[in-house]
């Protein structure tokens, strides 16, 4: 359950697919061109680079999208597209003037039986020799995260409400990586959400629909899991600042698509503009991005000075024996300069930022707040950072969120958004009141939601003592919900009335193969506990549980305060609710 | 299964305390010696039955096939086939995983289904089993395994479903193609008439005086002839670009189809297109040709959509047909020698063996050597020739100015990866020279500061590497400074210094000799 495994595979599939040959050219050339769409662009380039295309002869790469291309005769041409109607459309167009010579053309989900007519019927010269159906629509972003890229605004029409079309791009989405891991899984959801059991049961719908076609897989003894859980009903883990590398970065740089924008960096060179970041193919990220902040200082002086040994060794050049030492090394010292340089300029803005917004602070009274509410000092702390000038009103604001969602109707709310309302705007307090609104009818709505919560952070709590021996980290207290789950996984007793089954399997089985999808966005903070419990089930429990984790796209605090901005704003219409 | 389970009143009293007190068990039914509960346990269900009902437990010892496991325990009817375990020995048994002695602080434990022995670490997987311990995912029962096992099952390991509908294509293409085809012949049909005709008209009136004005009349009767046109008042927009007609854009006959389009210069829907131009696009079809058909002055308007049907296929053909462009040319012998290189450096990776083999080379390897050296020396060089012709190419168009960059990046990082086979080879060369050297009796030459024609050799390939390098380390220099990295770029540059002083030396050493 390597999502990197399935990926090479199909990246494979597309450009080895062996060419039936021209029919009636008499000079071919081996170089091949790749078509893309906007869509695909994202997927390949996050799970290969152009070298290795350029050894597979794939020397022109190229959009769908793009209407000035050159005709080129007799390259044959390979498409990788989405079969979303626009790209149907815009390969109609190709197919009915085609600028190669011949075409093998690949979907990254199933395609209509009327979609597959039309390209037919714009296929006048017969230059399709291939049409196949891969299942890659979905973005990995570690070789157990993925992320189907899809912005929550986009998803919902309201906070409790699925979009048609969101459903359907969510669904299709979810079924395309089920199909592209050969799942056929027993569905679980978040009880009491809505969200994540109409999910569910779409996800359902489709597999059932597509049994005998798609899901034909061998029946497993252990069935599969898939669990959807709802990001609304644990806000806290996406509103606290991260600490982890690959998490800070998403959070004050911005990572899409494997590439972080450092163009807003003060002094920054030109060549470190736009830096691509792969936990394939650069094993240094690899190896720190789940490390806190401290650990990576760490290993980033010890990343230095290694390279600064290197290149001492070959300044100090005497015999050709050297030299030819040196040539050889040569492109592996080049690849390892430019590295050392793109994350000492990384890490050195997140320090800069950290130090600028006050991190540090802000953080370190988000996590008291967070695992201790009731504690007086903490809100004389909290009435002290409200009062800073010098901290901006965003982070005020979170902190008031986060105060009130730990104390819910608590009488100090009032306090806290007088002392608000002298710094900054209505509308920013206004936020205070309708996050609470959120939230606060999101845990009475559904039976026993407060309850239940003081169950999870209990347990939390207990485990945090239990299996986090240095939790003394002041950063890192809070813990998510979902280690919960992944505590109750791995004891084989995940309770029915929390993540109840779609469908009551006849006998229990141990899950042997997770997923977890988080509706409404994943953090980074959660897929590094998922990294850790792989890590862990693989060297003490003999690997017996392979857990991915993924989301409608991947959260950092300033997107999920966004998405608590603009939902439930729109008044809901009865037609969403039957 | 569990001694407590079994037999709770005699093993599980004097068994688990014994457990602390000696570290040897003995069977309470034949005192056989033991280390630990598990093998107890184990030489108690082998030997004497009791893996049984508890009812049989004076059954004899044909019983050893019934097993069951600890998960499977509560329902004590199943049975497992346990004729494939591997027996315990205290001495020599090792996780079959990873390899540490089992003893009972590792423990030791069966995977039920390959029988190997493991620690306890290492067989925490369950796999549902049927009796014969073959795996049964529907009415197996689940059973102990080791994580082989778990992943071996099928569709576990699996993923990377896809599902290919190019037969549904074509099917559905070839639906289609039928009635193309036939349309396509029709036109076809009507174009070859049109035309036939109106090369005929031409011939006749050749010459003749009234020429000019009796062309066009026969030319508009015979266009009547091959289509019906559809009535005027038929049509109040263009057929093609759906504009309505009006004072400014006036409707058109397509002479092909005698359907009603306009003649917008935006939209191109339909052309007046000379004959002689119509005849030599459609070469395919059976126009016959008459010996002066250059100097007709007709034109026939047709709409678009029929000069598509008509001749795309035959241009798609064409072009088809045409040689491939000299980047593509280039590329290709490009290929074909990377393919050569690639292989030789293959044989390379085997060549070291034998060197290592036979301390003293004897000349005969030297020359193979030296031979192959040669080649890979000759094939590189041509690679980089035709690199450099592939650099000076002026490309067509933009698409083959972007391929160009790319087969030249793709050519760099392919000359990077296979030269240090190269450079192995000739530092072999170099330690293996002093060896041969009595066997060739050098000849000195007078006028030469007495060096040997071996030493020449050697000088001159040295001379050569050198070189090579040089040219390498400038190229990098060229670069760094490109990339305005300098601290890499005086680094480069102290190193060029050295290869200079080298060079600089072996040419003097060479004299006359060196390369001309």
């Amino acid at each position: 359950m390597n999502l990197f495994t399935a990926a090479d595979f199909y990246i494979n599939l597309i450009t080895n697919s062996p060419s039936k040959g021209s029919r009636n050219a008499v000079a071919e050339t081996r170089i091949r061109a790749l078509l893309l769409d906007k869509h695909t662009t994202g997927t390949i380039s996050m799970c290969t680079t152009q070298t290795a295309l350029l050894e597979r002869e794939i020397y022109l790469i190229d959009t769908l999208e793009n209407e000035n291309r050159d005709t080129m005769r007799h390259m044959k041409c390979v498409v990788y597209a989405k079969p979303t109607d626009e790209s149907i459309e815009l390969l109609r167009k190709e197919l009915a003037n085609p600028k190669y010579g011949e075409y093998q053309i690949f979907f990254n989900n199933t395609l209509t039986k009327a979609q597959l007519e039309r390209l037919a019927e714009s296929d006048e010269l017969e230059v399709v020799n291939k049409v196949e159906e891969i299942f890659q629509d979905y973005q990995i972003l570690n070789e157990d995260l993925f992320s189907l890229d899809l912005p929550s605004t986009e998803l919902f029409t309201n906070q409790l409400i699925w979009d048609t079309s969101g459903l359907h791009k969510a669904t299709q989405g979810l079924t395309s990586l089920l199909l592209s891991l050969k799942l056929k899984p027993q569905i679980r959801f978040q009880a009491g959400s809505r969200l994540a059991s109409k999910l569910a049961q779409e996800v359902q719908h489709a597999v059932q629909q597509n049994e005998r076609t798609l899901f034909d897989f061998p029946q497993i003894d252990a069935p599969p899991l898939l669990l959807i859980l709802d990001r609304y009903r644990d806000p806290l883990t996406a509103l606290l600042q991260p600490w982890t590398y690959q998490s800070m970065i998403n959070e004050y740089l911005g990572i899409k698509r494997n590439v972080v924008d450092l163009s807003s960096v003060p002094e920054v060179e030109p060549s470190m503009q736009q830096v691509v970041l792969s936990s394939k193919q650069d094993p240094f990220f690899s190896d720190t991005m789940y490390l806190n902040f401290g650990e990576l200082g760490d290993k980033v002086k010890h990343y230095v000075s290694s390279y600064k040994e290197k290149t001492n060794t070959n300044s100090q050049i005497n015999t050709i024996e050297d030299i030819k030492q040196f040539i050889g090394k040569y492109p592996e010292f080049r690849k390892l300069s430019g590295n050392v340089s793109k994350h000492m300029a990384i890490v050195g803005e997140l320090d800069r930022q950290l130090q600028q917004k006050h991190i540090w602070e802000v953080s370190e009274l988000e996590q008291n707040i967070s695992s201790d509410p009731g504690n007086s000092q903490n809100y004389e702390e909290l009435i002290k950072v409200l009062s800073n000038p010098e901290i901006s009103n965003y982070f005020k604001v979170k902190l008031a969120c986060i105060y009130s969602l730990k104390n819910p109707g608590a009488a100090r709310t009032s306090e806290i958004s007088k002392l608000l309302e002298q710094q900054m705007s209505a509308e920013e307090v206004n936020f205070l009141h309708h996050f609470n609104s959120l939230f606060q009818t999101r845990t009475s709505s559904s039976p026993s939601g407060r309850e239940r919560e003081d169950l999870i952070s209990e347990l939390a709590k207990k485990f945090n003592q239990k299996n986090h021996p240095k939790a003394d980290n002041v950063f890192m207290q809070h813990v998510p919900d979902l280690f919960t789950f992944l505590n109750d996984l791995s004891r084989n007793k995940i309770p029915d009335e929390k993540f109840p089954f779609l469908e009551t399997p006849a006998s229990r089985s141990p899950a042997q193969d997770v997923i977890i999808f988080f509706v409404g966005g994943a953090t980074f903070e959660e897929a590094r506990i998922i990294h850790q419990f792989n890590k862990t089930i693989s060297e003490e429990n003999d690997g017996k549980i392979r857990v991915i984790l993924g989301g409608t796209s991947i959260v950092n605090t300033n997107e999920f305060m966004d998405y608590c901005r603009n939902s439930g704003r729109k008044s809901t219409d009865i037609s969403d609710l039957l | 299964m569990d001694v407590a389970h079994q037999n709770p009143a005699s093993n599980n009293s004097s068994g688990a305390p014994g457990l602390t007190r000696s570290k040897e068990l003995a069977c309470p039914v034949c005192n056989e010696k033991t280390i630990d509960l598990l093998q107890l346990n184990s030489h108690l269900d082998r030997a004497h039955g009791f893996a049984e009902e508890p009812a049989s437990n004076e059954m004899p010892q044909e019983n050893t096939k019934r097993k069951n496991t600890s998960l499977a325990a509560k329902s004590s009817k199943f049975a497992l086939n346990r004729s494939h375990w591997v027996e315990p020995d205290p001495d020599y048994s090792r996780c079959h995983k990873c390899y540490t002695r089992l003893n009972r602080s590792t423990g030791h434990i069966n995977c039920r289904k390959c029988g190997e022995l493991f620690c306890i670490r290492h067989c925490q997987n369950v796999i549902k089993l049927n009796a014969n311990a073959k795996y049964d995912p529907i009415t197996g029962k689940w059973c102990r395994c080791c994580q082989q096992c778990a992943h071996d099952k099928p569709g576990c390991r699996d993923f990377g479903s896809f599902r290919n509908r190019t037969t549904e294509f074509h099917r559905l293409r070839n639906s289609r193609t039928e009635d193309r085809q036939l349309q396509l012949l029709q036109l076809e049909n009507r174009f070859v008439r049109l035309m036939n005709g109106i090369l005929r008209i031409n011939a006749r009136h050749q010459g003749l005086m009234l020429a000019s004005f009796r062309i066009p009349m026969e030319v508009a009767q015979l266009e009547r002839t091959v289509v019906p046109w559809t009535p005027d008042n038929f049509a109040t927009a263009c057929n093609l670009c759906k504009k309505h007609f009006g004072l400014t854009l006036r409707k058109h006959h397509c002479r092909l189809c005698g359907k009603i389009v306009c003649d917008s210069a935006e939209t191109g829907c339909s052309n007046n297109i000379p004959v002689t131009n119509l005849v030599n696009a459609a070469f395919n079809l059976p126009i016959t040709k008459l010996a002066d058909a250059s100097d007709i002055e007709t034109s026939i308007r047709v709409c678009s959509s029929c000069v598509q049907s008509l001749f795309k296929k035959g241009k798609f053909e064409k072009e088809m047909a045409m040689p491939l462009s000299m980047l593509f040319q280039l590329y290709e012998r490009m290929s074909s020698i990377s393919s050569v290189i690639i292989s030789a450096v293959a044989n390379l990776g085997e060549a070291p063996v034998n060197g290592a083999r036979s301390n003293a080379p004897d000349v005969s390897e030297v020359v193979e050597l030296t031979k192959k050296r040669r080649k890979m020396v000759d094939s590189f060089s041509t690679y980089d020739r035709l690199t450099k012709q592939l650099l000076k190419l002026n490309p067509r168009n933009a698409s083959e100015s972007r391929i160009q960059t790319a087969i030249i990046t793709r050519a760099s990082s392919f000359i990077q990866e296979n030269m240090l086979p190269l450079g192995h080879l000739t530092a072999k060369l170099t330690s293996q020279s002093p060896s041969s050297r009595p066997s060739q009796e050098s000849f000195p030459d007078s006028d030469n500061k007495n060096l040997s024609i071996k030493e020449i050799k050697d000088y001159r390939t040295q001379l050569m590497v050198i070189k090579e390098q040089r040219f390498l380390v400038e190229d990098m220099i060229a670069t760094a400074t490109k990339h305005r990295k300098f601290d890499e770029a005086s680094v480069l540059n102290k190193n060029l210094e050295e290869l200079d002083l080298q060079l600089n030396g072996l040419t003097n050493l060479l004299g006359g000799e060196g390369f001309a």
